[in-house]
């Protein structure tokens, strides 16, 4: 998958599952998610589940962090550290 | 129980005269002994001596989960006082109400913290060389509440009038419900416990004093690793922990995301849980991964603590759907059902193990007790039906009382809270179910004229004032929102609306 794809699939996951609909209007991909409290630590959980599966990597429990996981971009870089 | 105590601090009094160095407590950073967390807990009691606080004076925490709030314990037992565990992870304004309605006369807490900046606290003194320090009041509250007798704990809980209430323990209330543990779950000094609840919520009376009577080790997991389910898998694999206890929602989702099958459980003995329905398809998931393990669902609201419980067969045929029972009454209490409106019957209970009161709320008190044969009973307003065999079966709430992932909320709080933001009209919140019983808090609001409101606008105001347990998942903007005749809001109508995509 291309960077593009990756970006709008995780966007797409995040809008659909856990954004009001005004929040989606001004979503990016530097939106705070986890440290704005826009996702509980429950829906972070589903995140990673969705990221885990839909990418084929896996998220050690120290990695399942704000850092990794706050904004799209974030997201995108773990993924692709990962991946190597 | 071994001894009759009295007091719960004779529970650690106890267990450092027979077992003084076995670990008693493991947070990320420390391991103490008994004889450790008896040392630095006569510490602080003589430190809370010296301030000559008028007796049984309450002294809240306001600590995260660790061996300090323990410590902090014992000390203000120890000095004959009661405690109140404030919520480190809630915002200062809820803490803040609390501190003012229980009137607090000391309280523990890190330097530069907030109550730092709390003008009618003061003189921060240091405890041993940590960075723990009691703030005591300036002027120190003389209102004792004699009627409230040897009063132990105070936890404070939702309330449906917009703001939290602070739920009375005696001494003798714990101390009924620990003798019952003790003879209901088998422990022993070797025994390794989890502690996964706040120490401001009921579970962990279980958590904090079972475990000590026994000498056994007590692993205290703060709130961020809580909510971890793989860091909470690596912990039961490395602590080895042969008792758990928390709520479903935890277990669910250590058994969906925390890969239980990858890690060595073996070590658990007993599984208790508590707080909420546990669908049985997910139970039986768990139950299989952790075949050795003896669960048990326990019920009762932080009023009687548990006072229900049902042992759940080690196999559970594949053909059971609906969920387990809360099972029948604990053996130092006595239920009783009331009659309600439509058929339904309410759950009450009495005995040594029922709170003594609201703290400061006589209305409140009037409305959930009763006396009858003699005795004081509380009214659960949770509806119950009773299976061939003598087991209750939960049916719902009376009331606007709910649970989500394990947390007991009133939606008036968080309708309050909404109501109060200057640019709402009229606020209304309402709890939904999905198919695997998950609940979500649908919050519908209506602006004020020439106002303009966004999601964020709600959420940031929202995680000003409530606990982020109590955040609202979905907002939605209504021109208007639907009103009874006499002018209430018309839940039923929500309801529709929001079937109906609004």
């Amino acid at each position: 998958m291309e960077e593009k794809e990756i970006r709008k699939t995780i966007s797409n996951y995040i809008k659909e599952e856990f954004l009001n609909e005004d929040d989606a209007i001004t979503f990016g991909a530097d939106t705070p998610l986890v440290s704005s409290r826009i996702m509980d630590s429950i829906s972070t959980l589903q995140l990673v589940d969705f990221v885990e599966k839909t990418f084929g990597i896996e998220f050690s429990h120290h990695e399942v962090d704000q850092d990794n996981l706050d904004t799209v971009n974030k997201i995108y870089a773990f993924i692709e550290r990962k991946k190597g | 129980m071994k001894k009759n105590f009295s007091r719960l601090e004779e529970i650690l009094q106890f267990s450092v005269e027979q077992w003084p160095n076995n670990i008693a407590v493991v947070d990320r950073e420390n391991l103490l002994t008994y004889s450790d967390l008896n040392f630095l807990s006569n510490q602080i009691c003589s430190q809370l001596n010296q301030l000559n606080l008028p007796k049984s004076s309450r002294i809240g925490i306001l600590l995260p989960k660790c061996s300090w709030s323990l410590i902090s314990i014992f000390g203000i037992l120890k000095a004959g006082h009661a405690y109140v565990p404030l919520d480190y992870d809630a915002p200062w304004e809820r803490n803040h109400f609390i501190i003012k309605d229980c009137s607090l006369n000391a309280i523990i807490g890190y330097k530069d913290s907030e109550i730092d900046r709390e003008n009618s606290y003061q003189n921060p003194i240091q405890i041993s060389e940590s960075n723990v320090v009691i703030f005591s009041r300036r002027a120190f509250d003389l209102n004792q509440q004699q009627d409230i007798g040897e009063m132990a704990y105070i936890l404070y809980t939702s309330g449906s009038t917009g703001k939290p209430k602070g739920v009375v323990f005696s001494h003798s209330n714990a101390l009924s419900f620990i003798h019952w543990c003790r003879a209901t779950f088998t422990a022993t000094d070797q025994s390794i416990f989890s502690s996964h609840a706040p120490f401001h919520f009921d579970l962990s009376i279980l958590d904090i004093y079972l475990p000590l009577s026994h000498g056994s080790r007590l692993v205290l997991i703060d709130s961020h690793t809580g909510k971890n389910p793989r860091a909470l898998s690596h912990l039961i694999e490395s602590e080895k922990i042969t008792h758990w206890y928390s709520t479903p929602t935890i277990l669910k989702l250590i058994l969906h995301y925390g890969k239980p099958e990858r890690f060595d459980h073996s070590s658990l003995q007993n599984v208790l849980y508590a707080g909420e329905v546990f669908p049985t398809l997910p139970l039986r998931a768990l139950s299989k991964i952790w075949g050795k393990a003896i669960f048990f669902n326990l019920y009762g609201p932080t009023e009687t603590n548990v006072c229900t419980y049902y042992p759940i067969p080690q196999i559970i045929s594949d053909e059971k759907n609906e969920p387990f029972p809360i099972g029948r009454v604990c053996n130092h209490l006595e239920a009783k059902l009331i009659k309600c409106e439509n058929t339904k019957q309410e759950l009450c209970i009495s005995g040594p193990a029922v709170c003594q009161g609201y703290w400061n709320n006589e209305e409140k008190n009037r409305e959930t007790f009763f006396w009858e044969d003699g005795k004081k009973w509380y009214k659960t307003g949770d509806l119950v039906s009773m299976d061939n065999e003598g087991n209750f079966i939960f049916e719902g709430r009376k009331d606007r009382m709910i649970k989500k992932n394990g947390f007991r909320i009133e939606l008036g709080e968080i309708e309050n809270t909404l109501n109060h933001h200057p640019s709402v009209n009229h606020a209304a919140v309402l709890a939904v179910k999905n198919k695997s019983e998950e609940v979500s808090i649908h919050s519908f609001i209506q602006n004020k004229e020439n106002t303009s409101l966004n999601s964020a606008d709600i959420r940031n105001y929202c995680n000003e004032f409530l606990p982020y347990y109590m955040l609202p998942d979905k907002i939605h903007f209504v021109e208007k929102l639907p009103v009874t005749s006499t002018d209430k809001t018309d839940y039923q109508a929500l309801k529709k609306m929001l079937a109906n995509g609004l």
